[in-house]
C-alpha cells in the first residue's frame, strides 16, 4: 500500500510538472515579481493614507491525540489512564491600516478542547468535559520610519474557570538595508481563575503572572542563507499548578477511610524561571525552488528540566505558485525535580510534586506536511491575493501518547 | 514662444508647485480609442533608427510612461513604472519611458549610473506627447495590444494596475 501510494504521489507529481509548466527555477522569479507588486501597492497605497483592511487570515486546525497518563482517572487507580482529547481552534485574524506608520492586527482565536483536563470529577466547573476558550489579541505597531517598528500587545482570554490579561511593548530595528534585524519584546500575562480542585470544589479566588522578555535576531548571511537566533526568558509567581489536576497518593489506611491509594492535589513551586535559546539556519538553492531549514532549540527550567529540540524544514516549489514544505522534530527533555509517578506514604503536604505527563521525561517526534497554493505567483488568468494552505502533522511520544493534527487555512490581502 | 517651450515652461510652473499634482488627475477613458501618437516616431535611447511608437509596442499590452529630467514628480511615477514592469513583465507586459522634449544627451547623462527596467526612447520635437494631449507631465499612457490607447492618467494608481491586469488577461 505504502509503494503504491509513494508511486500514485510520484505520477500526481510528474503529471502536475507536465501540466503546469515544470519550472521551479522560475519560482525565484515568480517571486521577484511578486515582491514587486508588494512594493508598488505599497506606494500606491501611501498615496492615498486611511483605514484600510490590509489582510484577512483564516486557519482551522483539528488535533486528536491518544495516550495514557498518570494524571488522569480515566484509568486504573495507580496507573496510567486514558488522556484522550480532540481540540478544534478555529483561528482569524485581520490586519487593518489606520495609515502608512500605523497597522492593527486583531487575532481571535478559539479553542473548543474535549476532556480538557482528564482526571477532574467536577461538579462547578466543566472544565474536565468539555471546553471553550476564546481570546481577543490586538497589535498595534507605528512605524515612525523605515528603521524602527513600535508595537504593544494587549489581549483577553476567556476560558472556564479563568480570565487573563496579556500585554506588553515590542521594538523591532532593521537595519542596513534590512539585512539585520533586531526584535526586542516584553510580555506580562496576569491568570485569575477559580482554583477547583480534583473533586470540583472551589477554593475560592487565586492568579499567576508571567513575565516574558524575548531578543531575537535576523541576520542575512548572504542572497541565499539566512540565520535567525533567539533568546526568551519566563519568570512567573502565583499558583502555577492546575489546581484540577491529581496524582495518586499512597498511604496508610485510616479506619474511616480504608482505601491505601486515593488522590491529591499537584502542587508547584510558588516561582518559575525558564529560558528558551533558538537557531536556525536557513539555506535557499537558487534556481530550484528549494529552501532547506535546520533549527535548534535548547530550554532549560530552573527546577532541573532541561529540554532538546531539533527540527528540519524542507520547501520545495512545484510549480512557482504551489509549494510542499515536509518537516520533522525530534524533541527530548527531562522532568522537573518535582515530577513524581505518585506521591509515597508519609508524604509531607507542602511538597512539590506533579505527575502531569506533559512535564515527564520522554522523547517525541513529529513530521509533517504542508501543501500551500499561492494565488499572488499564478499565472495571470488564475491570479489572486489570496492563498490556501493544507497541513498534515503527526506527533508521537514514547511514553505512548500520540496525535494527529490537521489544518485548513485561507489568507487574502486586499 | 515655440511650443516645446511652452510645454516646459508651463510644467516648469507646475513643478515649482508639486509638478502638476494639485492639477485633479485626469480620468482613465477605458474605451479603446484609436490615436495618431502611435503612428509617430520615437528614438531609441540606445543607438538605433527612429521607429514608430506603434512598432515599439506592437503586440503587446503596454504602459508608456511619459517624463523628462526636470520633473520631480515624473521621479515617483517613474519608479512605479519600473515596478509595474517588474510585476507583471513574465505576463506579457511591457513598459517603455518616453523622455519628452529633451536631447538625447541630456537624458543619456541623467539617466547615467541609474539602472532602468524597461527600454527608453526619446519624443524631443514631442509629436507623440502632442498626439496624446499629455498636457503635463508625467503622464501615463496605457495601450491593448492591437496598440489602441485604452487610458491616460497622471500617476499609477491602483485602477491602472487593475486596468493592466484585465488587458494582459483579455490577451
Amino acid at each position: 500500500m505504502g509503494t503504491s501510494l509513494g508511486r500514485l504521489a510520484t505520477a500526481l507529481a510528474a503529471a502536475a510538472w507536465a501540466t503546469l509548466g515544470p519550472s521551479p527555477a522560475s519560482a525565484d522569479e515568480a517571486a521577484a515579481a511578486l515582491a514587486a507588486k508588494k512594493e508598488l501597492e505599497a506606494r500606491i497605497a501611501e498615496e492615498d493614507p486611511g483605514w484600510r483592511w490590509e489582510a484577512l487570515n483564516l486557519q482551522t486546525s483539528f488535533l486528536y491525540q491518544e495516550g495514557r497518563g498518570l494524571q488522569s482517572q480515566a484509568g486504573p487507580i495507580g496507573g496510567r489512564g486514558r488522556e484522550d482529547a480532540w481540540v478544534l481552534q478555529p483561528w482569524a485574524q485581520f490586519r487593518v491600516r489606520q495609515n502608512d506608520q500605523v497597522v492593527h492586527e486583531l487575532t481571535v482565536p478559539v479553542d473548543i478542547v474535549s476532556a480538557a483536563s482528564t482526571d477532574a470529577v467536577d461538579a462547578v466547573s466543566k472544565a474536565s468535559e468539555y471546553n471553550e476558550a476564546v481570546t481577543l489579541d490586538l497589535t498595534s505597531t507605528y512605524s515612525p520610519s523605515e528603521v524602527v517598528d513600535m508595537s504593544f500587545r494587549f489581549g483577553f482570554h476567556y476560558e472556564e474557570p479563568m480570565r487573563s490579561f496579556i500585554g506588553g511593548p515590542s521594538l523591532t530595528f532593521k537595519l542596513f538595508e534590512e539585512n539585520t534585524v533586531i526584535g526586542l519584546n516584553m510580555i506580562v500575562m496576569s491568570d485569575g481563575f477559580d482554583p477547583h480542585n480534583w473533586e470540583g470544589k472551589d477554593r475560592g479566588f487565586t492568579a499567576r503572572t508571567s513575565f516574558g522578555f524575548n531578543a531575537s535576531l535576523v541576520q542575512v548571511l548572504s542572497e541565499t542563507t539566512l540565520l535567525d537566533a533567539s533568546f526568551g526568558t519566563t519568570q512567573q509567581w502565583g499558583t502555577l499548578e492546575t489546581t484540577w489536576n491529581s496524582m495518586v497518593v499512597h498511604r496508610e489506611p485510616t479506619e474511616e477511610d480504608p482505601r491505601t491509594v486515593v488522590r491529591d492535589g499537584e502542587r508547584f513551586p510558588r516561582s518559575r524561571n525558564r529560558d528558551a535559546f533558538f537557531v536556525r539556519l536557513s539555506q535557499h538553492v537558487p534556481g530550484s525552488g528549494t529552501t532547506g531549514k535546520v533549527g535548534y532549540r535548547f530550554y532549560l527550567d530552573e527546577n532541573a528540566t532541561f529540554a532538546h529540540t531539533l527540527e528540519a524544514q524542507l520547501f520545495q516549489y512545484i510549480v512557482p505558485w504551489l509549494y510542499v514544505r515536509a518537516h520533522g522534530r525530534l524533541h527530548t527533555q527531562t522532568s522537573p525535580d518535582f515530577w513524581v509517578p505518585f506521591i509515597e506514604e508519609g508524604f509531607v503536604e507542602s511538597t512539590k510534586r506533579t505527575s502531569d505527563s506533559d512535564l515527564e521525561a520522554f522523547t517525541s517526534r513529529e513530521a509533517g506536511l504542508r501543501v500551500v497554493l499561492l494565488r499572488e505567483r499564478a499565472p495571470l488568468a488564475i491570479r489572486g491575493k489570496d492563498s490556501f494552505n493544507l497541513e498534515y502533522l503527526r506527533y508521537q511520544r514514547d511514553n505512548g501518547l500520540h496525535a494527529d493534527f490537521g489544518s485548513l487555512g485561507y489568507q487574502k490581502t486586499f | 514662444m515655440d511650443r516645446r517651450s511652452l510645454l516646459v515652461a508651463v510644467v516648469a510652473a507646475a513643478a515649482a508647485h508639486g509638478c502638476g499634482k494639485k492639477k485633479p488627475a485626469q480620468t482613465a477613458e477605458h474605451a479603446p480609442v484609436e490615436t495618431a501618437a502611435t503612428a509617430l516616431p520615437v528614438t531609441p535611447l540606445a543607438e538605433g533608427a527612429r521607429v514608430p511608437l506603434g512598432e515599439v509596442i506592437k503586440g503587446k499590452v503596454s504602459v508608456v510612461d511619459l517624463w523628462a529630467t526636470w520633473c520631480e514628480a515624473c521621479r515617483d511615477v517613474s519608479k512605479n513604472a519600473e515596478l509595474l514592469a517588474k510585476a507583471y513583465r513574465r505576463d506579457g507586459l511591457l513598459v517603455v519611458g518616453l523622455s519628452v522634449g529633451e536631447e538625447r544627451a541630456d537624458v543619456a547623462r541623467y539617466l547615467e549610473g541609474k539602472p532602468h527596467a524597461y527600454p527608453i526612447y526619446l519624443d524631443p520635437e514631442l509629436h507623440v506627447a502632442d498626439a496624446l494631449d499629455a498636457k503635463e507631465l508625467p503622464t501615463i499612457a496605457v495601450f491593448d495590444k492591437a496598440g489602441r490607447l485604452v487610458a491616460k492618467k497622471r500617476k499609477i494608481d491602483a485602477e491602472i494596475v487593475r486596468l493592466v491586469e484585465r488587458l494582459l488577461i483579455a490577451s
